[in-house]
């Protein structure tokens, strides 16, 4: 079978083309999932956001820009309005609630002493990452975790650069911040 | 460079030193980590958060199947013919052709529509124009009915000129 580019097969996902959409949801809803789940810090927010996204891939196909951007970087942006609707739907939402029931678990295929010292990093992360306002939260995910330009992060959440810039280094602040308290705390018990 | 410069380019474009914009600052910041504790102990802690990120990014994290069956439900819906497992052959635009439009979105409202109008013709034939009504002595009746009716006119006409004299008068003058 001919390998076709995302741009080739998102031509063909505008012509209503089942089984290249199929082949576009295999090679990119991981990461998607991952991102949408770091970001909500919600595995069932997670999973709804990603359904909504390719949603939108399928009805809105076309108002992808073959070359403008690449199509990674479109589903993230279609993902993070989602999240941005999200957020403002839930009234009541609340970070520190949403990442309480985080379960974030390490991957079963590590041996038990490796798996639990990885759940430790994990955890580690998670409760850094509660300690992040939403759009630097976002903004670091997407730099140092999904491996996005600052360009590209601009492009996904609507800002310039400088903006963008700025608001990775407030993150970047918050979180050494949260990270400074979690070890004195620690130290403390 | 001093500290604060230096802190402040570590937040903004983080550890990873080849990611600085210029590089005349990245030549600078490389000479003043040499020099600097305060900016070597900033420079690690930034270094071990980006790890932490790039950790989590090496956990090969999976979509859940019930996620994965949901999404792949969403083409199958919208597709009425599933599309043969070749790249090569032509795309159907069955959901968009026309005649499965109209048969999808636009029939039902017809049907909405067309109900009411249905229901006024047959409520027509049913209570407003039966056969019965159409024999002569109803129309001899409707005739009738119009003379008297010009009649009427004719006696109003003249009991106004009864009231208004002078308007008569007018009237005979303008017309003489």
């Amino acid at each position: 079978m001919t390998y076709l580019s995302d741009d080739q097969l998102m031509l063909k996902v505008v012509s209503q083309c089942a089984d290249s959409f199929t082949e576009l949801v295999s090679r990119h809803v991981d990461a998607l999932h991952a991102y949408a789940y770091r970001l909500s810090g919600n595995p069932s927010t997670a999973d709804d956001l990603v359904q909504e996204t390719w949603v939108k891939v399928w009805t809105h196909a076309g108002s992808y820009k073959v070359g403008r951007v690449k199509l990674s970087t479109w589903l993230h942006t279609v993902l993070h309005n989602k999240f941005i609707d999200h957020v403002r739907k839930q009234s009541k939402f609340s970070r520190s609630e949403d990442y309480a029931d985080l379960a974030l678990q390490a991957p079963a295929s590590f041996e038990p002493e490796q798996q639990s010292q990885q759940q430790d990093t994990i955890d580690e992360f998670a409760q850094l990452l509660a300690q992040v306002p939403e759009n630097q939260r976002a903004a670091l995910l997407l730099v140092h975790r999904q491996g996005f330009s600052i360009g590209e992060t601009a492009e996904i959440l609507n800002l310039s650069s400088t903006a963008t810039q700025s608001l990775l280094a407030r993150g970047r602040r918050t979180i050494r911040s949260a990270d400074t308290n979690m070890r004195r705390e620690s130290h403390e018990h | 460079m001093n500290i604060d410069q230096f802190l402040t380019h570590l937040d903004t474009f983080g550890a990873d030193l080849d990611q600085w914009s210029d590089p005349l600052e990245r030549r600078e910041a490389r000479a003043f980590l040499l020099q600097s504790l305060e900016a070597r102990q900033a420079f690690e802690s930034a270094q071990k958060l980006e790890a932490l990120f790039i950790s989590d990014a090496q956990n090969s994290h999976k979509a859940p199947k019930h996620v994965l069956d949901a999404i792949n439900k969403i083409a199958q819906a919208h597709a009425k013919q599933p599309h043969a497992n070749n790249d090569n052959a032509p795309v159907h635009l069955t959901a968009n052709q026309p005649t499965s439009w109209i048969a999808r979105e636009y029939w039902p409202t017809a049907t909405a529509a067309a109900i009411p109008l249905i229901l006024s013709f047959a409520a027509g034939v049913g209570f407003g124009l039966q056969p019965s009504d159409f024999d002569e002595g109803s129309i001899e009746y409707a005739d009738i009915n119009s003379w008297v009716y010009a009649d009427s006119l004719t006696e109003s006409t003249i009991e106004f000129s009864a009231f208004f004299p002078a308007a008569q008068e007018g009237l005979d003058n303008d017309a003489t």
